[in-house]
């Protein structure tokens, strides 16, 4: 019941093996299950249509050149990141000293929790450093509350949108974000980094 | 650190993290999705980097008596997806096709590691030589040819080839051969790599049918028969060589000279390879520039990438990148450290492993990392002939060799005349691998005539071709050609 309407799609390590194969069915398997995906974090992040579509199929470009090399374990999240990279460039471009409507405004306004001041020397944190910071921040929290924080700053949802998907009202989704903000920059200062 | 490092770093959390956090939510409404915009910038990227070669056409006229033709490939062609077709149809083909995939996959897998062994071991023999030459042969070429001997011949000769080809049995082994073979094959107009076999019988010899068709069958090889050594024989043999090679080794197949006198059985065995770069080199990039040879210093055509993303791997005595090539074939480019030789790489097993166990290793257990890379290639048209026997001899296999010792009862019937008993007299291979801008372009021929290291820096490493190195094409883990470029 109901399978015949399920849309059927190639398990993943296949899409990766056409990738490597130079197939040109990778793209097209690719955007049949994850487009939805990748579109929504690039909708997020942008909040044009337009500019979404452009960012996905970057994307498409990007997972191309970048199979081979790699052989991403996890290739929902490895596509999920190119999208992100290449969405967050476009709005940075894009949006240069304005605002553009849209979550990544109101993340941005959010995340001046975690930085700091202005007058401050800015301290460089370099990639790799970077990856190992946010894994032991994120290691630290209850999984419900690394959840959100993930929704809310790296996939740009909505606090509402968060709220109805975890049963939370959204003063306490919006609260949990704040003790987590501040959690992050406590992390950020005894790392030296603020 | 601003808020945008902050977004950035969020951007770097854990993949497993960022997975739990999507599928924990309810499904949810993806605004305004535009399917058909979106397929027509896919199409729009494809069209970018599909390339295409076409394989040069050579008339093949043999005038000699076909005893068994070659079976053509039997691998299902991968079903392609049609615009307004159904998906589901087309999945289930696909489902198909991956099964008989992953049948064959199995046994490429099993043949991997004894064909990388044999390509190790004579590699050493066959490329060794601080010195101006060129040297190039085909591993999976020869061990193809060799295979088929294992086929052919019966009691020690037999058990001797197996060892010296790592199989534990020929039955296994003509699976194996089989997969590998159609493993290689591709001829799709996008990349050309077609390994051709032929065995050549003389016209008195009385051969067991079963055996050539087996041999039709298995090893894709056509079975003819003439006087062997006749002008007429030999050049049926040249017209089937440069038929298989493109023309590519017109100087050197154009004239097969099998000498007349007790000659009974001769192989040939071609490889005909043909891909472009994934990413092209420009020719505005092109540099004149020095290459430090052995005997001095000479100016040499180097193509340039500067800051070209890559993987960077490294080993005991070298450093070595590797270029994609289309269908996902590897071209490996080997420099000695400084104060290195290519002998010194060569006298270990370790560049082998590192080009034969991209499929079968992890990314974290191999010394690899992605770098940027200005890298400096010289272009190179290398063709070397080498006689593989000694180099067979010096790994233990001589009975193949021995007139008295050699058994071939199996495959052809005994005859009162000595000098009919058939015994390998050379096994010949001459190999020609030519790169330029756009692509390789290889071939090869065997004829057997029966008669310390450390990770490399995190910034930009210049890596420059400019002395002598060792290179290599793989697929799939198979090393198709393995040489050294002494003076390009």
């Amino acid at each position: 019941m109901g399978r015949a309407n399920q849309k059927q799609t190639m398990p993943d390590d296949r899409i990766v093996e056409l990738y490597w194969e130079r197939s040109e069915s990778a793209i097209s398997e690719t955007a049949d299950k994850y487009g939805d995906y990748c579109h929504y974090i690039a909708y997020n992040i942008l909040y044009n249509r337009e500019d979404a579509e452009e960012s996905v199929n970057d994307t498409w470009l990007d997972a191309w050149n970048n199979m081979p090399p790699h052989k991403p374990s996890i290739l929902s999240t490895f596509l999920g990141k190119i999208t992100r990279r290449i969405s967050v460039d476009r709005w940075r471009k894009k949006h240069a000293g304005k605002r553009g409507g849209g979550e990544m405004d109101l993340v941005l306004d959010e995340l001046e929790d975690c930085v700091s001041d202005p007058t401050d020397i800015e301290m460089v944190i370099e990639q790799q450093e970077m990856v190992r910071v946010i894994r032991e921040f994120l290691d630290a929290l209850p999984a419900t509350e690394r959840r959100v924080f993930l929704r809310r700053y790296w996939y740009m949802d909505s606090v509402a949108g968060i709220a109805l998907d975890y049963d939370l009202t959204e003063i306490k989704t919006a609260s949990m974000l704040h003790r987590k903000r501040k959690k992050l920059r406590e992390k950020l200062e005894s790392e030296g980094y603020l | 650190m601003k808020k945008e490092q902050i977004v950035d770093m969020i951007g770097e959390a854990p993949d497993n993290y960022v997975k739990d956090a999507k599928e924990y939510k309810k499904k949810r409404r993806i605004p305004f999705p535009q399917w058909s915009k979106w397929m027509g910038g896919i199409a729009a990227v494809l069209a970018l980097v599909i390339l295409v070669n076409n394989i040069p056409t050579i008339p093949l006229v043999i005038s000699a008596k076909a005893v068994s033709v070659a079976s053509e490939s039997r691998k299902t062609e991968r079903p392609k997806r049609k615009n307004g077709g159904d998906p589901d149809e087309w999945r289930s083909q696909m489902d198909l096709w991956y099964a008989e995939r992953d049948a064959r996959d199995v046994l490429v897998e099993a043949a991997s590691p004894s064909i990388a062994d044999f390509a190790g071991l004579v590699s050493g023999e066959v490329l060794s030589g601080v010195d101006d030459i060129n040297r190039v042969w085909s591993p999976v070429n020869a061990y193809i040819a060799l295979a088929m001997t294992a086929e052919l011949t019966g009691s020690e000769t037999q058990a001797q080839v197996l060892d010296v080809l790592g199989a534990d049995d020929a039955a296994e082994l003509r699976r194996q051969i089989s997969a590998v073979w159609e493993e290689i094959y591709e001829n799709n107009g996008k990349e050309i790599s077609v390994l051709a076999n032929s065995l050549w019988l003389d016209k008195d010899v009385e051969y067991v049918q079963e055996k050539m068709d087996s041999i039709a069958y298995d090893y894709y090889a056509s079975v003819y028969q003439g006087d062997l050594g006749s002008e007429k024989t030999n050049r049926a043999m040249t017209n089937w060589m440069r038929n298989q090679t493109g023309g590519m080794l017109k100087d050197r197949t154009g004239n097969v000279q099998i000498d007349p006198e007790d000659q009974v059985l001769a192989i040939a065995s071609t490889i005909y390879f043909q891909s472009k770069w994934v990413d092209e080199f420009d020719k505005a990039d092109n540099t004149q520039a020095i290459f430090h040879a052995v005997s001095g210093d000479v100016e040499a055509t180097f193509m340039n990438k500067e800051e070209y993303e890559m993987n960077y791997n490294w080993g005991e005595d070298y450093g070595a990148v590797q270029i994609f090539l289309e269908n996902g074939s590897f071209m490996w480019f080997i420099l000695p450290d400084e104060g290195k030789t290519v002998d010194d790489v060569l006298a270990s097993d370790e560049y082998m492993k590192m080009i034969t166990e991209v499929y079968s290793s992890k990314d974290e257990e191999r010394n690899s990392k992605r770098m940027k890379v200005n890298l400096s290639v010289p272009q190179f048209d290398v063709s070397a002939g080498v006689n593989l026997k000694e180099s067979l001899r010096n790994i233990g296999l001589s009975e193949l060799f021995d007139p008295a010792g050699c058994d071939f009862s199996p495959s052809f019937l005994p005859s009162d005349d000595f000098s009919l008993n058939p015994y390998v007299a050379s096994i010949h291979q001459d190999t020609r691998v030519k790169i330029d801008e756009q692509g390789v372009t290889a071939a090869s021929y065997i004829e057997i005539i029966g008669a310390g290291a450390a990770e490399p820096p995190d910034e930009i490493i210049d890596f420059v071709l400019d002395r002598p190195f060792v290179f290599a094409i793989t697929k799939r883990d198979i090393p198709l050609f393995v040489g050294t470029v002494n003076m390009p």
